[in-house]
C-alpha cells in the first residue's frame, strides 16, 4: 500500500473523531468557565517555565531543594519558627526558614511532573489491561475486572499511604546469575508509584467500557471482515475513538492527583524534606496551624499560600475537564 | 379548502429546528385536515416531517424545535380554537382528554418504574377525577344507607368530597402518602381498578387483573402497545394521533394491533391521525391519505384516489416502488434533500422526472385539482 | 430470578472479593523488608541482637502462601496486629473499635446532607440546563471539589473558631467531655448527639452538634460535586426518554413530569452512587478528622501514617476494604430492589 493510501485510510478511520473534536472545541469555547480553566492552566504552565527566572536557584545545587533564608549568601538560617513575608522573601518562610516563594514556584514544576507522570503511566497500564479485558472478554475480562475491583475497594488515600509506608527505598528488580538490578527510589518517587498503583483501576474500567461499546460498531466489524489483525484493529480503529473519555478522565485526574499528593504531604507522607513541592510546604506548616481564639491568623502564610496554589491549580484542571465532560455527554446522546 | 365538519385542520405550519449544524427547515408550510369520524393516514419516508407534524398538534415538539407560524385548528366543546395560540393550562387540559397521542416503541414510552395500573390511573385521575370521586361517594352513601358501612365511612365521605371539590388539595396529597390514610382511598381505588379492567378488556387483553400489576418490561410488544392505547383512550378523546404505533412490532403483532384499531374505530367512531411509512397499513385503515415529502404535504386525497390515480410525481414514484412479484424492483432516484439548506422551489425538483424550470424557482401551493383531491405541484395549476 | 436468588448470588460473589482484599493488604505488608518486619516482634534488647532468630521463629521468610495462611488465621480471630503508635500500645482492632462511634456520628449527619442537597441541586441543574442556576451550581460544586480539604478545614476553623467563638474543634467541649466520661452518663449508642437526649441532658447533644457543624460543612463542600454531577446527567438522560413525552401528552404539569416521572428514574444510579460515596468518605475523613482533632478512625489512620505505624495503617486499610465490599453489596441489592427491571428481568 502506498503512503497516500495509508494516509487516506488513516484519515478515514479517524474522520469521525476529528469532526467530533471540532465540535467539542466549539462547545468548549462557548463556556466561560472552561475558558477560565484554560487560562489558569496556561498561567501555571508559564509559571513553571519561568521558575528559574522568578526564583533563581543556587548554582551547583539541585534546584528542587528549597533554599533556606540566607543560604545564597552563604549563611543559612535554621531557625525553626516561620517568619512572615519581608523584602526579598515575598511569601515568608516556613519551619526551618525554607523560602516559601521558592518552594511554591518550583513546586509548580513538581506539581506538573507528579500529575503528568502519574496520569500517563496509569493511563498506559489502564489502557493495556482495559483494552485486553474489553476486547477479548470472557475469562480474561472477568479476572482482570475482579482484580481491578479489589484495588478499587480501598479508599485511594489509604492505599497510597499503605504503599508508601511499606515500600522499601531499594528495590531489587531481578537477580540473574550474579547480576542483579537494584534501584534506589526517592521519597517523591515512592509517592508517584503509590499514586500510580492507586490510580490505574479507574482508567481500566472506563477504557474497557468504551472498547466494549466500540467493539460492536459497524466499522469495526467491517474491518475485521476484511481481514484486519486484532492488534491493528485496536490501534487503528478502536483506540482513536476512545480518545475522548480518556481525555476527560486524564484532565480531571491531574487535579485529583495533585490534591491527593498534597493531602499525603499534609500527613507527612511525601517528598523528602526540603523538596520544592506544595505538599512538602504543607507538611512543614503542620506544626504551625495555631488557631487560638482571638489570633487565628498568626502564621497565616505557611498554610494559606501553598493552599491557594494547590486550589487554583486543581481548579483550573477541573474546570477544563468538566467542560470536556459536559460536551461529551450531550454529544453521545446526539448520536 | 372546504372546512366541512373538520375536526382538525393544520394550515401553513412552519417548524424549524435550531441545531449546531444549522437551521433545519423541518416543516415548510404543512396543510392538512381531518374530518370527524375519519382516519387520516400521513405517509412519507423517514425524515419527511410526519412525526413533527403529529407532535405539533399538541405542541409537544421538543427543543431545539420551534413552531414558527401556522394554525392548528381544533374543534372542542366551545368551537374551533387555534391550539398554537392557547396557554399551557388549556393545552394541559386537552392533552390526554380531548386529544390523545400514542407513539412508536411502547416499552420506551411507558415509564419502567411504574406499573400499568399506576400509569393508567394517572391519566384517569387527571381528567376523570370528578366522575370517579362521585362514583366512590355514591358507593359510600349507598353503603351508609343500607347499613353496610363501617365506622370510617363518614371519614371516607369527607375525604372524597374534598377530593371532588378541590382536586389540587395539598392536604389530600400529603395525607395520601401516609399508608394508613391510604386505606381511606380504598373505594376510589376500587373504582379506578374497575375502570382499568374495563379498558383493558376492551383492548382484548386476556387477563386484565394480572396485567395491571405488571411493569412495562414484563409485557410483550403487542401487550405494551395495547396498554398504551388503553391509556390514550381512557378519557374518551375526540382525536387520537398515532405516530407509527406498529412500526417496531412483529408482523403478526402488527396485524393484531391493526385489527384492534379497526375495531375501536367502528365501535367509537374515532377520529384518527395515523402516521406511518407503510402504504399497506394506510390501505387497510385510512379513508383519506396525506402524502408528505421533505416537510410538505404534496398530495391529499381519498385512499382509493391515491392508489388508483396518484397525481403528484412523488406519490406515483412511491407507488411504483412497492415491490411486486413478477415486476422489476424500482426505486426512486436520488436521495431526500438535506433540510438545512433545502432546495429552492419545489423540494422534489432534483428527483422529479417531470421537473420544469419553474419547479426550481417557485414552490407550488396545495390546490384542489379534483373534488377532494389536493396536490402541490406545478403540473396542476389551479386557482386557490 | 427473584430478589432472594439475586441476593444469594451476590452474597456468594462477596467471598472471593474479600479474599482478594485480604490478599492485597497482606501483599502490601510483605513489601516491607524482612528485617523491618521482624522489628515488630522485638520486645526486648536481646532480641534486637538476634534478628535472624526472630525471623526464623516467626517464619518471616516462609513462602508467601504459608505466611498468608497464618496471617489470615489471625485476622479471622480478630487479631489485626499490634499498634505501637496512635493506638498507644494496644491491639489495632481495639483501637479501631473505640473510635468508630465518632466517625459514625460524622457520617450519619453528613451523608444525608450531601445526598439530599446533591440530589436537589442536580435536579435543578438539569431542569434549568445552561441557565444561571445550572452554571452557579456547577461552578460551586467544582470549586468545592477542587479545595484541599485540610485547607478548607483550617480556614473555617480560623474564621469560625479563631475569630468567632462559634464552632470549636474536637468532639466535645471540656465540660461535656468530663461529663460523658463520668458515671452519671450512660453511653447507649456512643453517639453523643443521641446519647445526650437519651440521658436527658440536651446540652450535651447541642454541644456535640456544635462540634459537628464545621466537619460536616467541609465534607459536604468537597463531596457534593459528585452527586450533583451524576444526578444532573442522569436527569438529563431521563428527560430525553420516550415516557416523558407520553407523560406530557397525558396532560401532566411540568412539575409532575419532572418529579414524578423523570426523577424517579434518574435517582436509580444516584442511589447506588450514594452508597459508594458513604463508603468512600473515608478519604475525606482522614484529613477532616485530623484537622478538627476529631477522635475517629480517620484521625487514627492519619496519626498511624505520620508515626509510620504500618500495622495500624494496614489494619485500617483492611477494615475500610471490608466495609466497602459490604457497602457495594448493600447498594447492589438496593438497586435490584428499586429497579424492577433488574429484579424481575
Amino acid at each position: 500500500m502506498s503512503i497516500r493510501n495509508r494516509l487516506g485510510e488513516f484519515r478515514k478511520s479517524v474522520g469521525p473523531a476529528i469532526s467530533e473534536f471540532r465540535f467539542i472545541l466549539h462547545r468548549v469555547k462557548q463556556s466561560p468557565l472552561s475558558i477560565f480553566g484554560s487560562a489558569i492552566v496556561v498561567f501555571f504552565i508559564v509559571l513553571a517555565l519561568l521558575a528559574p527566572i522568578l526564583a533563581p536557584p543556587m548554582p551547583g545545587r539541585d534546584p528542587y531543594m528549597v533554599l533556606r533564608r540566607g543560604e545564597k549568601e552563604g549563611d543559612p538560617d535554621y531557625n525553626q519558627t516561620p517568619q512572615p513575608p519581608v523584602e526579598g522573601y515575598p511569601f515568608g518562610t516556613t519551619q526551618g526558614q525554607y523560602d516559601l516563594w521558592y518552594g511554591c514556584i518550583w513546586g509548580t514544576q513538581t506539581a506538573f511532573r507528579v500529575g503528568i507522570y502519574v496520569v500517563v503511566v496509569s493511563l498506559i497500564i489502564g489502557i493495556a489491561i482495559g483494552a485486553l479485558a474489553g476486547y477479548y472478554g470472557g475469562v480474561l475480562d472477568e479476572l482482570m475486572m475482579r482484580f481491578t475491583d479489589i484495588v478499587l475497594a480501598f479508599p485511594g488515600l489509604l492505599l497510597a499511604m499503605a504503599f508508601f509506608l511499606a515500600m522499601p527505598t531499594r528495590f531489587t528488580l531481578f537477580t540473574l546469575g550474579g547480576l542483579n538490578l537494584t534501584v534506589n527510589v526517592t521519597a517523591l518517587d515512592k509517592v508517584l508509584i503509590a499514586l500510580i498503583i492507586v490510580g490505574w483501576p479507574s482508567y481500566t474500567r472506563v477504557i474497557r467500557g468504551e472498547i466494549m461499546r466500540i467493539k460492536t460498531e459497524d466499522y469495526v466489524e467491517a474491518a475485521k471482515a476484511s481481514g484486519c489483525s486484532d492488534f491493528r484493529l485496536m490501534i487503528r480503529h478502536v483506540l482513536p475513538n476512545t480518545v475522548f473519555p480518556i481525555l476527560i478522565m486524564a484532565s480531571l485526574d491531574i487535579g485529583a492527583i495533585v490534591l491527593t499528593a498534597a493531602a499525603l504531604g499534609f500527613l507527612g507522607i511525601g517528598a523528602q524534606a526540603g523538596y520544592a513541592d506544595w505538599g512538602q510546604m504543607i507538611a512543614l506548616s503542620r506544626n504551625w496551624i495555631v488557631i487560638e481564639p482571638g489570633n487565628p491568623f498568626k502564621y497565616w502564610w505557611v498554610y494559606n499560600i501553598p493552599g491557594v496554589f494547590i486550589f487554583t491549580f486543581v481548579l483550573g484542571w477541573n474546570l477544563l475537564g468538566d467542560a470536556f465532560r459536559d460536551v461529551l455527554d450531550p454529544m453521545i446522546r446526539r448520536k | 379548502m372546504i372546512a366541512v365538519k373538520n375536526l382538525l385542520s393544520i394550515e401553513d405550519l412552519v417548524v424549524r429546528f435550531y441545531t449546531y449544524e444549522g437551521v433545519v427547515e423541518a416543516l415548510d408550510g404543512v396543510n392538512l385536515n381531518l374530518r370527524e369520524g375519519e382516519t387520516l393516514g400521513v405517509v412519507g419516508e423517514t425524515g419527511c416531517g410526519k412525526s413533527v407534524t403529529s407532535l405539533s398538534v399538541l405542541l409537544l415538539v421538543p427543543p431545539p424545535g420551534v413552531i414558527e407560524r401556522g394554525k392548528v385548528r381544533f374543534v372542542d366543546e366551545s368551537g374551533a380554537v387555534n391550539l398554537l395560540e392557547q396557554d399551557e393550562a388549556y393545552l394541559r387540559s386537552m392533552r390526554g382528554r380531548d386529544i390523545s397521542m400514542i407513539f412508536q416503541e411502547p416499552r420506551a414510552f411507558l415509564n419502567p418504574v411504574y406499573t400499568v395500573k399506576d400509569q393508567i390511573s394517572e391519566v384517569l385521575m387527571l381528567h376523570r377525577r370528578e366522575e370517579l370521586c362521585q362514583r366512590a361517594l355514591q358507593a359510600i352513601e349507598r353503603d351508609m344507607e343500607s347499613g353496610k358501612a363501617n365506622v370510617f365511612a363518614p371519614l371516607e365521605k369527607a375525604f372524597f368530597t374534598t377530593m371532588f371539590n378541590d382536586p389540587e388539595s395539598d392536604l389530600v396529597g400529603f395525607l395520601l402518602k401516609i399508608p394508613i390514610v391510604r386505606r381511606l382511598n380504598r373505594r376510589l381505588d376500587k373504582e379506578i381498578r374497575g375502570e382499568i379492567v374495563r379498558l383493558l378488556k376492551e383492548m382484548g387483553m386476556p387477563d386484565p387483573e394480572r396485567i395491571m400489576n405488571m411493569y412495562p418490561h414484563e409485557l410483550s410488544g403487542g401487550m405494551a402497545q395495547r396498554v398504551v392505547i388503553a391509556m390514550a383512550l381512557a378519557c374518551g378523546p375526540k382525536l387520537l394521533i398515532a405516530d407509527e404505533p406498529t412500526t417496531n412490532l412483529d408482523v403478526t403483532v402488527q396485524l393484531q394491533i391493526l385489527n384492534l384499531v379497526r375495531e375501536l374505530k367502528q365501535k367509537f367512531k374515532s377520529s384518527i391521525v395515523y402516521v406511518t411509512h407503510d402504504l399497506g397499513v394506510v390501505a387497510e385503515l385510512c379513508e383519506r391519505v396525506a402524502v408528505m415529502y421533505a416537510g410538505n404535504v404534496v398530495e391529499l386525497a381519498n385512499v382509493m384516489e391515491i392508489f388508483k390515480k396518484p397525481l403528484h410525481p412523488y406519490t406515483r414514484a412511491l407507488l411504483e416502488s412497492i415491490p411486486r412479484p413478477g415486476h422489476e424492483f424500482k426505486s426512486i432516484e436520488g436521495t431526500v434533500p438535506s433540510l438545512i439548506n433545502p432546495p429552492k422551489g419545489c423540494r422534489f425538483n432534483d428527483r422529479c422526472s417531470n421537473a420544469v424550470e419553474k419547479c426550481l424557482r417557485e414552490k407550488p401551493r396545495l390546490v384542489e385539482v379534483e373534488k377532494e383531491h389536493f396536490v402541490q405541484c406545478h403540473l396542476y395549476p389551479g386557482g386557490s | 430470578m427473584g430478589l432472594a436468588a439475586y441476593i444469594i448470588r451476590r452474597l456468594l460473589l462477596v467471598v472471593p472479593t474479600l479474599i482478594g482484599v485480604s490478599l492485597l493488604v497482606f501483599a502490601v505488608s510483605q513489601m516491607v523488608d524482612v528485617n523491618i518486619r521482624a522489628m515488630l516482634y522485638v520486645t526486648n534488647e536481646k532480641m534486637l541482637d538476634r534478628i535472624d532468630w526472630v525471623i526464623s521463629k516467626y517464619g518471616l521468610n516462609d513462602p508467601f502462601y504459608l505466611q498468608y495462611g497464618r496471617w489470615l488465621g489471625e485476622v479471622l480471630k480478630g487479631n489485626l496486629g499490634w499498634s505501637k503508635g496512635p493506638g498507644a500500645n494496644s491491639p489495632v482492632w481495639e483501637a479501631l473499635i473505640t473510635r468508630i462511634p465518632a466517625t459514625f456520628e460524622i457520617t450519619l449527619f453528613s451523608a444525608p446532607v450531601i445526598i439530599l442537597l446533591g440530589i436537589y441541586l442536580g435536579v435543578q441543574s438539569a431542569v434549568h440546563r445552561d441557565k444561571i442556576i445550572d452554571h452557579i451550581t456547577r461552578t460551586v460544586s467544582i470549586i468545592g471539589w477542587s479545595l484541599p480539604s485540610f485547607w478548607l478545614g483550617i480556614l473555617l476553623l480560623s474564621v469560625f473558631f479563631g475569630l468567632l467563638p462559634w464552632f470549636p474543634p474536637r468532639r466535645l467541649g471540656s465540660a461535656a467531655e468530663t461529663f460523658v466520661n463520668s458515671r452519671n452518663f450512660v453511653k447507649y449508642t456512643g453517639l453523643y448527639t443521641i446519647d445526650g437526649l437519651l440521658n436527658g441532658k440536651a446540652w450535651i447533644s447541642i454541644d456535640a452538634l456544635r462540634h459537628l457543624v464545621l466537619p460536616i460543612i467541609v465534607l459536604t463542600t468537597i463531596q457534593i460535586a459528585l452527586i450533583v454531577r451524576v444526578m444532573r446527567s442522569s436527569m438529563l438522560e431521563a428527560l430525553g426518554k420516550g415516557y416523558i413525552v407520553t407523560a406530557k401528552a397525558k396532560g401532566l404539569s411540568k412539575d409532575k413530569v419532572i418529579n414524578k416521572h423523570a426523577r424517579r428514574n434518574a435517582l436509580i444510579p444516584v442511589i447506588t452512587l450514594s452508597g459508594l460515596l458513604v463508603a468512600g468518605m473515608m478519604n475525606g475523613l482522614v484529613i477532616t478528622e485530623t484537622v478538627f482533632a476529631f477522635p475517629g478512625i480517620g484521625n487514627f489512620a492519619a496519626q498511624a501514617a505520620i508515626q509510620v505505624d504500618l500495622p495500624a495503617v494496614l489494619g485500617f486499610a483492611l477494615f475500610s476494604g471490608i466495609i466497602f465490599v459490604f457497602a457495594n453489596l448493600f447498594v447492589d441489592i438496593l438497586y435490584a430492589y428499586i429497579d424492577p427491571r433488574i429484579r424481575l428481568g
